[in-house]
């Protein structure tokens, strides 16, 4: 059996002492700056500039002396667009259709026609999910199930959301707070998977919401405010306060129960036996789990309700008001902190409004340890003075009848007198009729006494949703394998429903403090839900969140218009994805360790006109694929490359290298067969027979992401991810020469009719390049082509052979060519 | 997430630019490549950073082997003899602390120990051929560790963290060190049946580039295709693949002539080179029943043995660090019927590690090579309630180093008389790391990655090299 200990832990910076002040507060920092009017650089070459983009760039470029490059091929360009809006290569239909197309306005048909493709969602929908730090999966767990078995409703909502191209501020909204929203339907609540898909630290809460600071953070505003959790960052004007009152938002927030996740479909009327199957398992399930739940937290209720004494001893010992709650598990007759916690502010709110119960109790408290003795008798002599209304006769009278002599003894007479009266209720309730009230005569004071431990909201009470916390450790393997049973019918049932995975403001709002050095067990001073002190100019009583978690007011600071990290931030990036390389190259994170932009004003300009145009990601894809800077070749040019390297004025395109999910999704599409069907659960890409789905419905488990996923440096799921590495390794090599999944294809693209029937070596030749790599073959590649076709050799003794026609077919798909784009 | 440049580190454009070389020349940066001036992988600015800038100095190991006895081997029972345990049989001990369950009386060993070698190491009856090579052992009987659960104590003892995802040792080696050996991956973790306790997280890359992750090999199969992903082609002989790859390097080339100052377009050509390579190499480097009879004899039987011999067949490959899990799971944790388990376990593997040592010595190997045997944390001296186990204890435990220039014949600090806490020369597992890391030539503070604003290290703020244990 596993415990949880609090952990002391610490994330500290470089030797510096782990308590530095944080940052100047470095508003003259580029990425701080408001976004102002930026006029358009005036060119030398009046004639080159499509639009405003390239003013900027050409700008720049004439500055440093530099000519931009000749503008790209119409094959290479046609492949560049394809794969950057859509992510697969133009059919041999669409090549030709588009080499023969001369009319002014080819290319932005082109684009257009592009960007209103459903694939064009499943495209940039992938480079979200990085950001998301997607997984189908919780990471390791130890008592949870494995799988999140609707995670899957998020990936598809991102993919509708940028096929509809929903306005990029409206898209962060619903993400962070689609359940607050007032013209948000049931469907939208998908969108907040943003938050709670992320790693689940074997149910660790401190790490569960730092993840999602985080990927607020750093995958919306490129800020690592998490640097802060144990300390003020070292290089950002980012407090530890301002951590722990984003802290305080998530803490307030809590997530359905599996099973009460909402509905996104309608099911009724259309049901069918799956749905039925479905329904009938949950139910039993259900029964199962809550049952067994149940039971146990009575039995637990019932503890804890006859041993009241032994709690408010505890309470006695508190020095000073707790905070953390520490998640343990706990031996049967263990005291169960959080319950201490909950007297502790019961009992204050008790005093506050002097509760007739509780009135001795405080009086006599107040007397403190030393005077206690001296002090009881006094006291309890004005105390009965007082009327039933005042003071609780029952308590009145047990105290006269034994005065206590001690704190702890206090404790215990008051305890004595809950399970006293508690027995009672409990013999009454088993002598009726069995639902669970209490019938027969009490008086008001029994009444009053009964509240405190029957009530709503009283300390004794557990939720059935947080049984699991408190139940003693025997039970918990059983309840969590109950649980695990019932959170798996939606893994497991094809009639399972479609479900968002939403988070709610729960009852009462945490009030955060911060942890000193990051350890929850050493609670320091308040702090306010609020917004970052960073990007609010000064204002400080607007910072302040009022509503409920704050968590709709802290989405709506982060997409207003004045934040000035928001819209730049996706500007730079969605640039990236187009040019190979980022306006700032350090695209997670635009703090005082950023790198400086290469173009600052086209930056702030770009994201001027994203925001003016209704925050319309697909207008900047508009904006900058129409631009002559975006059409340029990327022809290299030795003087040039002296100039400037790292090509970092533009003056041609970057050559790019497709990302893993265009390599598999175009191997299926060049061999005619990628499934189109958009959505729905997860499917395993690894094993045979292969699936022919697009990569981005393939199943991400975060703890064991399959090896070709890594080799082809796809995002670790773990954090968000702003920039994939690229690394070139021979396994990579490997997986194309020798995969069955490579293979298949290859043969696949053999078999495609019009290349089985060809009449001729050079025509198949032709029609292999044609479909592979939406071009013809010149002389030489055709040569070398008809060559291999005709030296053909033996395959493996005993293996399946391959044709000449797939090992040539593999051999495309292996080029640098198909990889590669100009 | 980008690294700072280190300054030894060349670009392949920088290096064109000082060496003046023209842009024709990208066949002689092939072999700059292999010769580890560049990663394996293409660096090229201004990309991140794939390989580091190698060692701060030159490290008297090139190599690690990690024996994980995953689930936690008891110190009491293998390499710190507590003889006070018996006084108090069952009975509380004077100083007691909190482990993750109750435990109660004290539960002497069921072992016995004697003294070995000149420099009388003690060592229990379950370990008779490790013992053997007592003056090659330094005993480290002062490990501590955070927590005393399974999942951070791995992650602490392989990441340097207990849980937050940070990449592992095994990582930052090769991402220090870069490749010995390109046909091979540079990390390697080896686990018969399956998966240990936290599975990939335990030789995960994290935010170091993917290549750097530990590749996984279930040493239950023999055969190379089963071992190694896609390593073989089933359709196709050599002959046959040969003739695709020089199609393919000629349309290679071919494409490049139009594109000169592409590198990483040449530096894939090669990586089919090196893959076809690869094949070959891996085939070979798994492939026990190369080894002779006496070798084989050396070892003995079973997958303890054979997950050695590869390991060893790998490091004289070059293989930076070949990480050897005892079973899947936590096989060594016994909370109950300790001394049953233990003398299986041990028993399973004694003769293979002795072997091993053996034979990384007479090849000369053992000086370049750290190999490492310890678990997670260690046992409690005391007695799980009504069991005959003990309890996880992450206040004190053993751990031992051979080869790769630490002092053979030495015990290096101690735990109290009863084996529960470190009381002498407190060694963490940062300062393992620290040390690990400066055989191998690595200044632990400096040996950074860059990531998410942060310059990040194997030892985060902590560590310290214990040089009382180096020659």
């Amino acid at each position: 059996m596993k415990i949880f200990l609090p952990l002391a832990f610490c994330y500290t910076l470089t030797l510096a002492s782990p308590l530095a002040e944080a940052g100047e507060p470095s508003a003259d920092l580029w990425a701080l700056q408001a976004l102002g009017e930026t006029r358009l650089p005036a060119v030398r070459d009046t004639s080159w500039p499509r639009n405003s983009i390239d003013h900027f760039v050409l700008a720049r470029l004439e500055e440093a002396g530099l000519k931009p490059a000749a503008p790209a091929d119409k094959i290479p360009l046609l492949r560049r667009v394809y794969i950057d809006l859509i992510g697969l290569p133009p059919t041999r239909e669409a090549a030709m259709e588009f080499s023969a197309d001369r009319s002014p306005d080819a290319y932005e048909k082109l684009v257009d026609r592009l960007l209103s493709s459903p694939r064009y969602g499943e495209r940039w929908g992938r480079h979200w999910l990085d950001v998301a730090r997607y997984s189908d999966t919780k990471g390791y767990v130890f008592f949870e199930h494995p799988k999140y078995a609707h995670a899957y409703t998020y990936r598809d909502y991102v993919i509708d959301a940028f096929n509809r191209d929903l306005p990029y501020d409206r898209f962060v909204l619903e993400q962070l707070a689609a359940d607050q929203l007032p013209d948000a339907d049931t469907q939208t609540l998908s969108a907040m998977g943003f938050l709670t898909l992320g790693r689940r630290f074997t149910g660790n809460i401190y790490d569960i919401i730092d993840d999602r600071i985080d990927v607020v953070c750093r995958g919306l505003m490129a800020l690592t405010v998490n640097c802060a959790r144990c300390h003020d960052h070292k290089f950002d004007a980012i407090p530890t306060e301002d951590y722990y009152s984003l802290y305080g938002v998530f803490a307030s927030c809590v997530e359905p129960m599996c099973d009460k996740r909402p509905l996104l479909a309608q099911t009724q009327g259309q049901d069918t036996p799956a749905t039925i199957e479905y329904r009938k398992e949950l139910e039993k399930r259900r029964d199962d789990y809550y049952g067994f739940l149940r039971e146990k937290r009575d039995d637990l209720v019932d503890q804890l309700r006859t041993r009241v004494g032994d709690y408010l001893e505890h309470v006695v010992d508190l020095e000073e008001e707790p905070n953390a709650d520490i998640y343990l598990s706990y031996a049967p007759d263990e005291i169960r902190p959080p319950i201490v916690y909950r007297w502790y502010h019961f009992l204050q709110k008790a005093d506050a409004e002097a509760h007739p119960v509780f009135v001795p109790w405080h009086r006599l408290r107040s007397l403190g340890a030393e005077d206690f003795a001296a002090g009881v008798k006094p006291v309890l002599e004005e105390l009965a003075k007082k009327p039933a209304s005042e003071v609780n006769p029952i308590v009145m009278e047990a105290l006269e009848e034994q005065p206590p002599e001690s704190l702890q003894k206090l404790a215990q007479a008051y305890g004595e007198i809950f399970r006293r009266r508690y027995e009672i209720h409990r013999q009454r309730v088993a002598n009726t009729n069995g639902d669970g009230r209490e019938y027969g005569r009490k008086t008001a004071a029994e009444k009053e006494i009964l509240a405190v431990l029957l009530g709503p909201g009283t300390p004794t009470e557990i939720l059935i949703e947080e049984a699991t916390l408190f139940i003693d450790r025997r039970f918990m393997d059983k309840a969590w394998t109950k649980h695990n049973v019932l959170e798996g019918v939606d893994v497991e049932l094809a009639g399972a429903p479609p479900r968002a995975m939403p988070l709610f403001d729960g009852r009462e709002p945490f009030e955060p403090r911060v942890f000193v050095r990051g350890d929850p067990n050493v609670p320091g001073r308040k702090v306010s839900r609020q917004w970052l002190g960073l990007l609010s100019r000064g204002d400080a009583p607007s910072r302040e969140f009022k509503h409920g978690s704050g968590r709709l007011e802290l989405a709506r600071k982060i997409v207003s218009p004045e934040n000035p990290l928001f819209a730049r931030v996706l500007v730079n990036r969605v640039w990236r994805h187009h040019f190979g390389e980022a306006i700032v190259r350090t695209l997670d994170d635009f703090g005082a360790r950023s790198d400086p932009p290469t173009h600052p004003d086209l930056l702030g300009h770009l994201a001027r006109s994203f925001i003016a145009s209704g925050w319309s990601i697909k207008s900047l894809h508009r904006q900058i694929l129409l631009s002559n800077a975006y059409r340029q070749g990327s022809q290299g040019d030795v003087e040039k490359h002296k100039r400037d390297p790292e090509n970092k004025l533009l003056w041609r395109m970057n050559p790019r290298r497709v990302e893993w999910e265009v390599l598999r999704d175009s191997m299926l599409f060049v061999a005619g067969r990628l499934d189109l069907k958009i959505g729905g659960r997860p499917v395993s890409l690894v094993g045979q027979p292969f699936s022919r789905r697009r990569t981005v419905y393939g199943e991400i488990d975060r703890q064991d992401l399959p090896e070709v996923f890594r080799m082809f440096d796809v995002a670790s799921p773990d954090t968000t991810t702003a920039e994939r590495h690229e690394t070139l390794v021979p396994q990579q090599a490997l997986f194309l020469m020798n995969s069955p999944f490579v293979v298949e294809q290859a043969r696949e693209i053999a078999r495609r009719p019009e290349i089985a029937q060809a009449n001729n070596d050079t025509e198949r030749v032709r029609l292999l390049y044609q479909t592979v790599l939406s071009r013809s073959p010149d002389a030489a590649e055709l040569a070398a082509g008809k060559k291999y076709l005709e030296t053909d050799s033996e395959g493996l003794p005993g293996a399946q052979k391959l044709t000449a026609v797939e090992k040539l077919a593999q051999v495309l798909l292996l080029t640098n060519d198909f990889v590669y784009l100009d | 997430m980008r690294p700072e440049k280190r300054q030894s580190q060349l670009t392949r454009r920088e290096l064109l630019q000082r060496s003046g070389m023209g842009f024709g020349s990208l066949g002689l940066l092939g072999l700059v490549s292999q010769a580890g001036l560049l990663g394996s992988a293409h660096a090229d600015a201004p990309t991140p950073q794939v390989v580091a800038s190698g060692p701060h100095f030159p490290g008297k190991a090139k190599h690690v082997i990690h024996l994980f006895m995953n689930g936690g081997p008891s110190q009491v029972d293998t390499f710190d003899p507590k003889p006070a345990l018996q006084k108090y049989e069952g009975k509380n001990l004077p100083t007691h602390f909190r482990t993750e369950s109750d435990t109660t009386g004290a539960m002497p060993s069921p072992f016995e120990f004697r003294k070995y070698g000149q420099s009388g190491i003690d060592i229990s009856s379950i370990y008779p051929h490790v013992a053997k090579h007592a003056d090659e052992l330094t005993v480290i009987r002062s490990m501590v560790t955070e927590l005393p659960n399974h999942e951070p104590s791995l992650m602490y003892m392989n990441c340097g963290e207990a849980r937050l995802v940070r990449p592992s040792m095994g990582s930052w080696i090769t991402y220090g060190l870069g490749s010995a050996n390109e046909n091979l991956p540079g990390f390697i973790a080896m686990c018969p049946e399956g998966y240990p306790t936290k599975a990939v997280q335990n030789w995960q890359s994290a935010f170091l580039p993917g290549v750097h992750q530990g590749t996984y090999v279930d040493t239950r199969h023999e055969d190379v295709d089963k071992l190694v992903q896609h390593i073989k082609n089933q359709h196709l002989s050599h002959t046959e693949q040969r003739r695709q790859l020089d199609l393919l390097e000629l349309l290679n080339r071919r494409h490049l002539e139009k594109r000169q100052l592409e590198a990483p377009l040449e530096a894939r050509i090669r990586s089919f080179e090196l893959a076809y390579n690869m094949q070959m190499e891996a085939a070979d480097a798994f492939d026990i029943s190369q080894e002779p009879a006496s070798i084989r004899d050396l070892y003995g039987e079973g997958v303890q043995a054979r997950q050695m011999i590869m390991a060893r067949r790998l490091v004289e490959r070059g293989v930076r660090f070949v990480q050897v899990w005892y079973g899947k799971g936590q096989p060594w944790d016994q909370h109950q019927e300790l001394e049953e388990a233990h003398r299986k376990h041990a028993g399973a593997s004694d003769q293979a590690i002795g072997a091993l040592l053996t034979d990384l010595k007479q090849r000369g190997l053992l000086d370049e090579t750290i190999v490492i045997w310890g678990g997670e944390f260690g046992r409690t001296p005391t007695a799980q309630i009504n069991t005959d186990g003990r309890d996880h204890n992450p206040f004190g435990f053993s751990l031992w180093i051979a080869g790769g220039g630490f002092k053979g014949g030495t015990i290096y600090g101690a735990t109290d008389e009863f084996g529960f806490q470190a009381v002498k020369d407190i060694t963490t597992v940062h300062d393992l790391h620290a040390t690990i890391l400066h055989q191998l030539g690595f200044d632990h503070t400096r040996l950074t990655y860059r990531y998410s604003g942060r310059d990040f290290r194997l030892t985060d703020v902590y560590g310290n090299v214990i040089h009382d244990i180096l020659t």
